[in-house]
Formats: C-alpha cells, structure tokens, sequence
C-alpha cells in the first residue's frame, strides 16, 4: 500500500503549502501506506535519533527534564520563601544568589520548570490534535467545507500567536490552563495548514477510495487509513510546535500574562529579574539558559527528525 | 482609594505617585508602545539651552491620551506634571508639604465657615500677556465645579455652590458654600484645581505657570519654553523638554545614553543599579506615599474587624520596607500620612505576630483562610508587596494568591475586588474627603465607620489650629478599625544627572514641580 501520492500532483496541492516549518522534509513525497507506514516512521524515527544533532538534542531535552522532574526534591529552600535580602551575590549560602525579592534562584530554577513544561505540552498537543483534525477534515471533504474552513483558519492565522493569547487572557483572566489552551489553540491555523496538504494526496490514493467504496464512515477512514500516512510531518509538526510552545508561554509568563507570581517559572523569573540585570544577573540568566537550553534540544531532534524524513522520502 | 473610572485609550506605567492614568490594554498595546518608544528613543532630542540654566529633559510615561486641559477627566501622572509646570492654583504645597500662597494672598471665612472671601495676587499676568482677575477665578471655578465636564478635582470642592461664586471686585472673589467647610484653604493645594484664563480651556488653555508650551506631542513629547512674565522667582531653565517612554526600564537607558536628564520613574532595583555609576545622581523623595491592601468590608471575611485586624498582623513591615522596597520606604502603621505640619499620632507600632493573628483568625472562624490579592502592578513595588503579603500570611496558614489583572480589568470592578492593592499620593484632608468617607469613588472598601464619619464633619468645621488633633484621632481609628493594611510609605525615586543642579525632593513625591533654582550645567 505504499505509494509516492505526490507524483504528479499540481503546485499547489503541494504538502507544504502554508505551513509555517520551513522544512524540507514535508515537501517530500510521503509515505503513506497505513502498516507500513506505521513501521516505516518508526524506522524514520529510529534513524533520526541515531545523528549527532538529534543526540545533543535528546542529550540537552533530558538534561532539562531531570531538572524539571527532580529539580524540586534537592531545592534547598521553598521557592517562594524570602529568606535574603533583594539580589544578594552568589555565595556559600545561595549558590545562586538571591532575586529582587530576597528569594533562593536556584530554588526557583528548580521549581520553574515544571508549569512551563506541562503547559507546553499541553499546548502543542491540542494544537497538533485540532490542528489535524481541521486539516484532515478539510482535505477529506473538500469543497465547501475545505474553503470554509481553511479561509477561517487563514483569519485566524492573521493574528500573531502572541497577540491572539493576549486578548483573550485581557477578557477571560490568567491561569495557566487557559494559556496553554490559547497557545495551542494559536497553533491550529499552522498545523491544519500542513497537515491538510500533506493529506490530499493521501486521501487520492487507491486504498482509500477502496475504503470509501466499501462504506467504512468518514471517522474511520481518517484515523485508520490517513492519518497512518501522514505521520512523518506530524512528527516534525509536534517537534517543532513543543519549541514553540515554549517559547511563546515563557514570553507571556515575562510579559506578566502567563503564570501568576508567586509562583516559580522561567518566563517569569526573567520578567521579575530584569530590572536588576546590572547588578546580579544569575536570576536572569539562568532561567534563559534552562529555556533556551529546552527549546534548543527540542528544535535540534525535531530537525533531525525532519532532515531524515527528507533524506529518506519517508521511507525505510 | 482614589482612583477613578478609565479614560479610553493606551496608557503607561510609572513610579510617580499621581493618580491613576487613564485605561490601557496592556498586552496589545505593549507592542505598539514599544514600536513608538524605539522611534522615540532614536530621535536625540535638541539640546537648546536657550539660556543661561540650559533646557532640562525629562524621560516621562508614555500617556497616548494626555492633553493640555488641566481639568481632564483623567489625568496621568505626566500630564499632571507638565500641568503643575503650567499652571497654577490658588494655593500649593511647597516641598515640605506646608501650604503656601501662590494666586490667593488669603482667605477668610464668614462666622460658621459657609462663605469664603479669597483674595487674589496682583500683577499676575497669563503666558499670553493679560492681566489675571477674579473673572478668570470665577469662570475656573464654574468650569470646574460643572459636573458636565466631569474634572478629575471635582470631589475637593463638591461643597461649592456654584451660583454663589461672584467677583466681588477685580482682585477679590467671593465663594458661597452648600454647607460649611472650614478646611477651604487646604483643598486649593492641588494640581488638579488650577486657574485659567476665563473661556480658554478646554481648546487652548492659558495658565499663569513659570513655563508655556512651545511644542506639544500627545504620548511623545512637550516642549516648555520659560514665561518671562511670570509673577514669582523665574526659572533659571530656559526650558524644560518632557520626553515620554513606555517603561521605566527605557527611561533609565535614556538616561544612561543621554538622551535625557533626569528619568521621572525608576524602581527601586533601577535606582541601586545606577548606584556608583559616574555622572548619574539619585533623587531620592521620603514623603508619605503609601501602597496599601485594600479588604472589600462587603465581601465575607473581610467585614469581620477580627479578620482585618490579624492580616494586619501579618505582614512583616521591615521585610516589605528592605524587599519589597529595597529600602526606599518606612514603616507605616495601617494609616495615612499627609500631615506633615501635625505631630505624629502617638499609636503603638504595629508589628508582624503570627500567633495573635492565629488566635483572631481561630475566633473569626477563618483558621483556614484563602483568598486572592489583586493587582494591575502600575507602580513599582505593588506585585512585589502582594508576594511579600501572600508569603508572611503563609506563616498563618492563610494562603494568599497574586492575581495580577491588567489596568483596565482592575478598574473595571473597581470596588468588587475582595482583596486589591491601591495606592494613595495625595494629603489627608483630600484623602479623607476622596477615599475614606462613605459613598466615594475612591472608597473602594466601602468602609463606613460612624465615628470616623463623625471625626471627619468635626474636621469640616474645626478652625486650624484644632485640625492636627481630630486628624490624629482619626488616624487612630483607621488603626484599629480600618479597612486597609498600610505597611509603609514609599519613596519616590528620580535617577538624573549629576550635572542637573538645584533640584529638591518633595514629600508628596513631586520634585519636578519644584524647578525654580533647577539649571543644567553642559
């Protein structure tokens, strides 16, 4: 059941039209038998971890995540204790010195990752989740539907991620469940894009008009027989949405709309920080660190990923 | 306590202690305000220096909204600093924060304080050139008495009837009251109650300020030329250049670069950084700026006076002063200030104790109390004295969260929130008459104590030699009964350039009215 769906098709069915990852590797030819296809992007998968880059990646991802998941059992002090004064130096009893507040940083640090890291997930889960679902759904029934919702998507791809999270955390208030909702909801537009050019010439393949043929519903032709087909870019996608999600809720906990103070976050340790760079910029620093250290790893793997899929068309 | 609705359009944040700026999507606007600041940033504002005492160039907030009318429904702190630069009032209070006589030369009141006769200076003349009479006094009045103009000074002189303001003759004007008001002379001592040329505002409106508008910007820039005919001591400046940034982040790296004089808001982090840097000198005004918790008496608990009084205890007021503040405050004891020229009330100081909280909160029933502070965090310090709060109420067992709202939310339930944070820059009468009265805007805690109501109408009509001591009574009775906690009087902090000579610090916490002796050298 494996085919090259792409031969032969016009520009503009192109799997990477509008979609915002500058990837080589959704323009390729996909592979897209459901099995088989299965197998082979865990092969792809496999492959693509096996490079130096996905390895320091992997390397710094964990890094991070050991810090996330264990960071908060070796914190010396509760992270929201004021147990100094304002912007001490590092020294024997802050490793790190202390915030504008009087409070530990390394404290915070290891504390600070864990909403940052669930959010981010979330986010970038549920919008790969709806972002497929629109997608999948406009090239399965094209037409009406298909420009209907493709043209909604493209208003609400005209709202910058940032803004849209914005204005709808200035109406309906902070908490950190509504932020990751909105940064994945942001992120809907982006997928759908790429995942309903990646699925048209799946959904042209022989097997699934022989699955509509047979009367198998709508739901499951998607979910059995396309979807197996277009999980190369879905791969990418994920990767490159997890980065990306980290990146945007750490810019709204700096610009005061993410995470609610007290609280020990990243983003918000640079926000509350800054003013105080001059003097001691460990509290600044270090949080940009773990969060460039997060993105990195997470943008090193899903390249990776996307270069192999390039490379090897998708295929074993 | 007394802020007001919000006017539509972006606003900004600073350190000054004025009232609050008018409405801002922050989120949105943030990226437009940065946009328009960097344009801003770049263009190098003249150095003129039209004469001997230079032009003094002044990083402010960014207020989108601002203009010259003096009695704006909303005025953000830089507007009312190039107003207190324009235009004057009746009276002033000087940097000490004692009254002085500065369009009046005095006032006298009828036997039972319900008519006011004012006197007015001679030989003050309008930055156009005419002569300022008792007709401009009246129509200013009038104008600012007319609730169809909705002026932010309104409250301080809702007692005046407005058909009872004559001129009685060319320099003396006569003031007839809806209810006696002994206390006249203290309400004129207010930025927001100045005089202007009679049918000039809103369009184009003539003070008798030191300085006059050369070139005016809305949310970029004015430039003030100095008023050779002013009436008292001339400006040494030549002029004064107010440039306007949108964070106090971009103030202190104007001021860093040059590109201004002094910076009007930094916090108090900015200000240590600036701390032994070359060139750069800090002004630094102790005055009775108070940041305090508001708590809703409508909202349960917080109508129970045990539950008030332990959350008063809470709080470690040496670690709100040294971290919240970085020590650019003073302890305050759950009152206001704004009386300078009275003795201090003699009321034990309270101090932080976790197990007589513990025992008031066990009697009240609320052992297991939890609730949210809400913030807009316009003002350096507030978000950071929420987080001090939440973390000493922790000690109690009391769990505390920081909501952090933006400004536009935060006045939009003005007086719902159960738990907010407010501050107050003003003195006390205007601060009683404003926010502590029931029934006024700025009584966001609905707080209606009879015998502070009580004290208040004694004040109303008490001569002012008796005016200290009912004051100190009060200040007792917000103590013990009141509805906010009060832990500190804040500093406001001016970070400028050493070669910027003459300037004063102002316990009301605005040294650039004070610009008399001011020169920069070059």
């Amino acid at each position: 059941m494996t085919t090259d769906q792409t031969a032969g098709l016009p520009p503009s069915e192109n799997p990477v039209i509008g979609g915002p990852a500058p990837l080589d590797t959704v323009a390729a030819p996909l592979d897209t038998g459901t099995a088989a296809g299965g197998r082979s992007n865990l092969s792809v998968l496999s492959r693509a971890v096996r490079t130096g880059q996905a390895r320091l990646g992997l390397a710094l991802l964990a890094a991070v995540g050991l810090l996330v998941v264990l960071g908060p059992f070796f914190a010396p002090y509760a992270p929201d204790a004021i147990i100094g004064q304002p912007l001490e130096g590092p020294g024997g009893k802050f490793l790190l010195g202390t915030d504008i507040l009087g409070r530990d940083v390394l404290s915070r640090l290891l504390h600070g990752g864990l909403n940052l890291s669930w959010m981010a997930i979330l986010a970038a889960g549920l919008g790969v989740f709806l972002g497929c679902l629109v997608g999948l759904t406009a090239a399965y029934k094209g037409g009406a539907v298909d420009a209907l919702l493709m043209r909604a998507m493209d208003v609400l791809l005209s709202f910058p991620e940032i803004i849209f999270v914005l204005l709808f955390v200035s109406m309906l208030g902070r908490s950190t469940l509504l932020t990751a909702v909105l940064v994945g909801v942001a992120f809907v537009p982006g997928v759908s894009r790429v995942m309903r050019g990646a699925a048209l010439p799946v959904i042209g393949s022989e097997y699934v008009l022989w699955a509509k043929a047979n009367g198998l519903p709508p739901k499951q032709i998607l979910v059995r027989e396309v979807l197996p087909g277009v999980t190369s870019p879905l791969m990418v996608e994920t990767g490159m949405r997890l980065v990306w999600a980290v990146s945007a809720i750490a810019s709204l906990s700096y610009l005061g709309f993410g995470i609610a103070p007290p609280a020990a976050d990243w983003g918000l340790m640079v926000g509350e920080n800054q003013d105080g760079l001059s003097i001691a910029p460990l509290p600044v620093l270090a949080p940009i660190v773990l969060i460039l250290m997060m993105a990195l790893g997470g943008n090193l793997v899903a390249e990776s990923v996307a270069r192999t899929v390039g490379r090897t068309e998708g295929k074993r | 306590m007394l802020r007001r609705p919000p006017r539509p359009g972006p606003v900004v944040v600073s350190a000054t202690p004025a009232r609050r700026p008018s409405s801002r999507l922050l989120g949105i606007a943030t990226g437009a305000v940065l946009i328009a600041a960097a344009l801003a940033g770049c263009a190098p504002p003249e150095r003129a220096g039209n004469s001997g005492g230079g032009t003094l160039r002044i990083a402010a907030a960014t207020d989108p909204g601002e203009s010259l009318n003096p009695y704006a429904s909303n005025q953000s702190p830089t507007q009312q600093l190039r107003s207190a630069l324009l235009y004057e009032g009746l009276t002033r209070l000087d940097h000490t924060g004692r009254r002085e006589w500065r369009l009046a030369t005095d006032m006298t009141a009828n036997a039972d304080f319900s008519e006011w006769t004012i006197k007015l200076r001679p030989g003050v003349k309008f930055t156009d050139g005419s002569d300022f009479t008792s007709a401009d006094v009246v129509a200013s009045i009038k104008y600012l008495r007319d609730p169809a103009h909705a002026v932010q000074g309104l409250a301080f002189i809702e007692k005046i009837d407005p058909k009872a303001v004559e001129a009685v003759d060319g320099l003396t004007v006569r003031v007839g009251l809806s209810e006696p008001f002994a206390p006249f002379k203290e309400i004129w001592a207010n930025v927001l109650l100045p005089m202007t040329k009679a049918g000039s505002v809103p369009e184009k409106p003539i003070g008798t300020g030191p300085f006059s508008v050369k070139d005016f910007a809305a949310g970029r820039q004015s430039k003030l030329e100095r008023f050779d005919g002013y009436w008292g001591d001339k400006p040494q400046l030549g002029g004064v250049d107010i440039i306007e940034f949108p964070s106090q982040q971009a103030q202190a790296n104007a001021l860093l670069s040059n590109q201004v004089d002094i910076a009007s808001g930094a916090t108090p982090t900015i200000a240590k950084s600036f701390a032994g840097k070359n060139g750069i000198a800090l002004l630094d005004s102790k005055g009775d700026f108070t940041l305090r918790i508001g708590l809703n008496t409508t909202v349960a608990p917080f109508d129970d006076l045990r539950v008030r009084q332990a959350l008063r205890l809470l709080i470690d007021r040496e670690q709100v002063v040294s971290n919240a503040f970085g020590g650019y405050a003073r302890v305050a004891n759950d009152h206001e200030g704004g009386t300078p020229q009275c003795v201090a009330p003699d009321i034990p100081q309270r101090k932080q104790d976790i197990e007589q909280a513990k025992r008031l909160l066990a009697e009240a029933g609320q052992s297991d109390l939890s609730f949210s502070v809400t913030t807009d965090g316009l003002l350096p310090g507030m978000q950071e004295l929420a987080q001090v709060f939440s973390e000493n109420a922790a000690k109690a067992g009391v769990k505390v969260a920081v909501n952090v709202v933006t400004v536009p939310e935060l006045l939009s339930k003005w007086g719902q929130w159960p738990v907010f944070i407010d501050f107050n820059p003003i003195p006390y009468l205007p601060t009683v008459i404003g926010g502590l009265l029931p029934g006024r805007v700025g009584n966001a805690t609905h707080w209606d104590n009879p015998a502070f109501v009580g004290l208040a109408d004694q004040l109303f009509l008490a001569p002012e030699h008796e005016q200290c001591a009912i004051m100190n009574q009060m200040h007792k009775i917000e103590h013990e009964q009141g509805t906010t906690i009060t832990p500190a009087f804040v500093n406001v902090l001016m970070p400028h350039r050493s070669n910027v000579r003459g300037l004063v610090p102002d316990v009301n916490g605005r040294p650039l009215s004070f610009l008399t002796n001011v020169t920069v050298e070059s």
